[in-house]
């Protein structure tokens, strides 16, 4: 029975084990349930609210010794926590869990691609109406806008604060090394770029006496988007000829994929490009197997970007192609009419304790105001940055403040941020800014509830795939248009579209 | 003796007498098994039954504000499962998910049952020991991380399978964005993956056997792989016949995240399966009626199949209840 | 009819499949330590590809062990895993023994009423509710308790008693040992493999745990490894590609997180493979 004994023993350990850190941490753990729950220490503690912020903060990590936090807290008088979500998809699930356990967040972060979520929201009536608080939020009118609640009503009425948009928008940037060494001009049209991208796939640019390198990497999905709006053109409804159409069963759609065919035909697209991942495609650009990639300047230009392709290539050299004359069109790019940034909204159980609600208020206004302003876009003057003849200039300890952008609940005036924070890109910002833009209108429009816009966007995808590479040939495309139509729906989605746009005043 | 022993008639508790109140009489004098049932049937019922109530969103239209309970009632109630069954592609799904749960499953069982036998028969200690230990690591990694590891073996452009067979004079092969292959990636990292993690197992399951019993088949002059096939083997079988009951019960899930993070548009008519289609569907239109209805589908279909498999398996002597 | 020749062919052929098997799992893994270990331009530059690093450096794990909630993620981590294991093997075994016990009245229903949980669930919020409601939210049992039994592993743990023979059961009654002490005194000593095992995958699957930690949480001073680990998996693939305030993190860099994250459960298996070998049960039997 010697077994029996070291099996006990064995237990023993373990839960003995298990005891000692359980001590250890209970102390430190806070191991008592619902410590941070905001009503508690509301009740708990008059002199300092506790605000809860949620948001989709990705890859940020606060650091322990938080000033930016801090600051705040000292300053408003509050205990301000963030709550950040890894994913968006992870976002709108634990927003629905704690919704449903009536224990949402006070401050809710709706990113752009989640309008929907946000509007549902509303729908659920859990949000509450701004309208009564427009004049207590003065200071954001002049920094972020005039419209910066009404831009996001619903019938009317206000349920978040619009931050302004940031968008990077994506466009070739070609191997300036590699069009030197063959002699090829910086592409001026469409065509051009392509016979660049041709000579890097044929002619060796890398001059290691191998044919392993080739034109343009990206998504292909991407590339045909561009090479739509080069053809005055996209996948979406727009302005044309002062007309409400949708790109779709345009006749421009059809010359621009004949165009892509040709792309693809002449081999100088990466093979991988209709699978590729965004992150597989930068590598084959930064590794020198491709010379071309789409992409925006944030993706190729920042510093630690710059390290990457030079560390892989000293004499790599891009640049950025910000003018191109296509075969119908001179767009470099597709905007949404109406596309704003994160709706920040507040829950409307905050209403219930006026107080707080204030202190909710407050924040929005200090961080949209001189000292806080400056804070959450660049951190302490003084330590992190100065100011001279008013305009801000970081110092050396500028990295320690990188996080500070997380607290940008009222946003930032865009390009002088991006300017001031991103000196060395600065030139790739304001080129970003001239992109030539075709507007877009589909942002508009809220999905009809019987059709199912997952199946509608597979089967589009797939079939526009083929056609791209060619697998199915174009007389066909009038009877993928119907089939979509039909089987799929689209019809219910083009109609509503058109209805509400014309609703909203916006089509004839 | 490693299989189940037949019921004998001395089983204790159970005397001839009269009924309802040997029934009493039994149950009392089985209260400590009642004892040491009850902590883990009160976290059922709290963690696991409770909860339930929550299917009841599948005939509801969903109302967060409400709560599950007096959210409307769906009209008609069957909404939910209709939108699901009238998507153009219901059949697609349920093949796609069905064939790879299947190969996953197959394939996943028979080389791990392989890998533990390996294992066992293996006579150098530490050579066990490091391939052990070797074989088990990759389950450690996540999908992520796996699908670049498939990059740099299987990409098209970069690979280092597809380096080999252009530098010979073949073409490449498209394994992740061909119908004909990817299939096959998917099972296979599946399988890789998870390997020597499955065998861990059946290991467990082999060291149980009586020694005595190879003893007695070497004197008879039994040779390993008859060995093998008539004491190993039948030693661990009630392990594998509850792990493919198990299995068939979740063959609705063909592993969504893998599949998320390593399809794209060209594969999807051999790689779409039912949750990645609920995902899709559900970033684009917030619904949780319909997440909760394709789930009760699959759990009905696996509560289904594993009920038949439960009886079939009642043959061979390895039924669940 | 069994000549030593042949089995000593049959040896050989068992070792070459098993380095064969080493071979294939061990390929991929240097190749994630390898490029853990690679200055990223030097990943870049060999096609994101390599097996055995040229130069190395440490600068991944510097980054990694520099940021400041690894320490405590890790202390997180550990807690959880502890007393999730321990939690676990507290509560499967008695459950799995009384349900192993072939004449125990209500056997089936039982039985069937576990293995029904495995198909039907109520859902993320219905579940988030209860665990709302059983005060678990926002604290480290949270991450603990509500996982506190795996059916599989019960299932598992059953069969393995019901193999036992009966007749040790039988004898040890006859004694007049009632089923705590058969339990304790026959059944678990003959069983250590098989704890091991849920031993082990009750390890393993709470160090990886995440889910729990992602719905149940908010509190960043509680989140485990595992949620910081996946924080710099995800973050390439969606959100953070054209935020321009984030710097994405380098494959480098998520080698390393992968292999910071998995080598303590890595290590454990060592010890556990130990009580894997065959021969257990005899001796015991016979002792």
């Amino acid at each position: 029975m010697k077994k029996k004994r070291k099996v006990a023993f064995g237990m023993f350990n373990l839960l003995t084990a298990a005891a000692v850190i359980a001590g250890c941490s209970s102390g430190s753990n806070s191991g008592a349930p619902n410590e941070s729950n905001s009503e508690q220490s509301a009740e708990k503690t008059n002199e300092k609210v506790s605000i809860e912020v949620m948001l989709s903060g990705s890859a940020a990590s606060l650091p322990k010794d938080d000033f930016v936090k801090q600051t705040i807290d000292k300053d408003l008088g509050i205990d301000l926590n963030l709550t950040l979500a890894n994913t968006l998809d992870e976002l709108v699930q634990k927003l629905n869990v704690r919704a449903a356990g009536g224990d949402l967040p006070d401050v809710i972060q709706f990113n752009p691609a989640q309008k929907s979520v946000f509007e549902e929201y509303v729908k659920k009536n859990l949000l509450l109406e701004l309208n009564p608080y427009e004049e207590k939020l003065a200071p954001l009118k002049s920094f972020i806008s005039e419209n910066f609640l009404s831009r996001a009503a619903i019938n009317g009425k206000y349920y978040a604060i619009t931050q302004n948009q940031a968008t990077n928008l994506s466009s070739f940037w070609i191997r300036k090394d590699w069009l030197d060494k063959l002699k090829l001009p910086v592409p001026q049209t469409l065509d051009e770029l392509m016979e660049a991208a041709k000579a890097f796939t044929e002619q060796d640019p890398d001059g290691n006496g191998k044919k392993d390198t080739f034109g343009i990497t990206g998504k292909l999905t991407d590339v045909a988007g561009f090479v739509n709006v080069q053809h005055g053109t996209f996948d979406g409804f727009y302005i044309k000829d002062g007309k409400m159409v949708h790109g779709l069963s345009q006749p421009e759609m059809k010359e621009s994929i004949v165009y892509l065919q040709k792309m693809v035909a002449s081999g100088a697209l990466d093979p991988e490009i209709a699978s590729n991942k965004p992150e597989s495609a930068k590598d084959k650009a930064f590794q020198g197997k491709a010379g071309i990639i789409f992409s925006d300047w944030t993706g190729v230009m920042k510093d630690a970007e710059v390290a990457k392709w030079k560390g892989a290539n000293p004499n790599a050299d891009f640049v950025m192609i910000d003018k191109l004359q296509g075969p119908k069109a001179d767009y470099m790019a597709v905007v949404g009419l109406t596309a704003v940034g994160n709706r920040m909204a507040i829950s409307k159980e905050v209403a219930e304790d006026e107080a707080k609600l204030q202190k909710v208020l407050d924040l929005f206004n200090y961080t949209a105001q001189d000292k806080g302003a400056n804070l959450v876009q660049f951190g302490l003057e003084g330590t992190h940055f100065t100011k001279e003849n008013g305009k801000v200039k970081l110092t050396d300890k500028a990295s320690e403040a990188s996080f500070t952008w997380v607290y940008q609940f009222s946003g930032r005036p865009e390009k002088e941020y991006l300017i001031t924070k991103f000196p060395n890109q600065a030139p790739y910002i304001e080129k970003n800014d001239q992109l030539k833009k075709l507007e877009s209108y589909t942002n508009f429009i809220i999905l009809p509830t019987d059709y199912n816009a997952a199946d509608a966007d597979r089967y589009k995808q797939e079939e526009l795939l083929k056609f791209y590479l060619d697998k199915n040939k174009m007389e066909n495309y009038d009877k993928f248009l119907n089939e979509l139509n039909t089987t799929f729906k689209y019809k219910t989605y083009l109609d509503s579209g058109f209805q509400q746009l014309k609703d909203l005043g916006y089509a004839k | 003796m490693a299989l189940p022993s037949a019921p004998k008639a001395s089983r204790t508790g159970i005397q001839p007498g009269k009924k309802t109140t040997s029934l009493w009489k039994n149950l009392w004098s089985m209260r400590s098994l009642y004892l040491m049932l009850l902590p883990g049937i009160i976290y059922y019922v709290v963690y696991k039954y409770v909860p339930m109530y929550g299917v009841l969103i599948a005939f509801k239209d969903y109302d967060i504000l409400s709560g599950i309970v007096k959210s409307p009632w769906a009209d008609p109630w069957y909404k939910h499962f209709q939108f699901f069954f009238e998507s153009p592609y219901f059949n697609q799904l349920l093949t796609n998910t069905f064939l790879i749960s299947f190969y996953k499953t197959v394939w996943g069982t028979f080389l791990a049952i392989f890998v533990a036998v390996l294992i066992h028969e293996g006579r150098i200690p530490w050579l066990n020991r490091i391939v052990q230990t070797l074989s088990y690591m990759p389950h450690f990694l996540s999908y992520v991380i796996i699908y670049g590891i498939a990059i740099a073996f299987f990409s098209e452009t970069s690979g280092l399978i597809n380096r080999l067979i252009v530098e010979n004079g073949g073409s490449a092969i498209p394994f992740l964005s061909s119908e004909s292959y990817f299939r096959s990636v998917l099972v296979g990292t599946d399988v890789w993956k998870d390997l020597g993690w499955g065998a861990i197992v059946y290991l467990a399951a082999m060291s149980s056997i009586d020694s005595t019993l190879y003893e007695a088949a070497r004197i008879e002059g039994a040779g390993r792989l008859r060995r093998i096939w008539h004491i190993t083997l039948p030693g661990i079988r009630s392990v594998i016949i509850l792990l493919l009951v198990l299995k068939i019960g979740s063959v609705l899930d063909a592993g969504f995240e893998q599949i998320y993070i390593m399809y794209n548009v060209q594969v999807y008519p051999v790689a779409d399966i039912i949750d990645t289609w609920v995902y899709r569907v559900g970033l684009e239109q917030l619904n949780f009626s319909l997440a909760t209805a394709v789930g009760l589908f699959k759990s009905v279909i696996g509560l289904i199949l594993v009920y038949l498999s439960n009886k079939l398996a009642r043959k061979w002597g390895g039924n669940l209840w | 009819m069994v000549s030593r020749g042949s089995e000593r062919y049959f040896d050989i052929f068992i070792y070459v499949l098993l380095l064969l098997l080493a071979f294939i799992c061990v390929f991929p893994l240097l190749f994630v330590l390898s490029v853990s270990l690679t200055p990223y331009s030097e990943v870049l530059r060999n096609g994101g590809f390599i097996l055995i690093p040229k130069s190395i450096t440490f600068e991944a794990y510097k980054i990694l062990f520099g940021m400041e909630e690894i320490p405590r993620a890790f202390l997180v981590t550990i807690f959880v895993t502890v007393m999730s294991t321990a939690l676990n093997l507290i509560l499967t075994i008695p459950l799995a023994f009384a349900l192993s016990r072939k004449h125990l009245i209500g056997r089936g229903f039982f039985i069937f009423m576990i293995v029904f949980t495995m198909m039907f669930g109520g859902g993320l919020i219905p579940t988030y509710l209860v665990v709302q409601w059983t005060g678990l939210l926002n604290t480290v049992w949270a991450m603990i308790i509500p996982g506190a039994i795996s059916t599989w592993n019960v299932l598992i743990v059953k069969t393995f008693f019901e193999n036992l023979p009966e007749e040790l059961f039988e004898s040890a009654r006859i004694d007049g040992a009632g089923e705590f002490k058969v339990l304790s005194s026959i059944a678990l000593p003959l069983s250590i493999p098989v704890m091991v095992t849920i031993g082990l995958f009750c390890v393993v699957a709470s160090w990886n745990t995440f889910f729990s930690a992602i719905f149940y949480i908010t509190d960043n001073d509680l989140n485990p490894l595992q949620v910081i680990v996946r924080r710099l998996l995800v973050s390439t693939s969606e959100l953070d590609v054209g935020n321009t305030d984030v710097t994405l993190p380098t494959t480098t860099l998520q080698m390393a997180s992968v292999v910071m994250a998995s080598l303590p459960v890595i290590v454990v298996y060592p010890f556990v493979q130990k009580h894997l070998t065959k021969g257990m049960l005899v001796g015991a039997l016979k002792g």
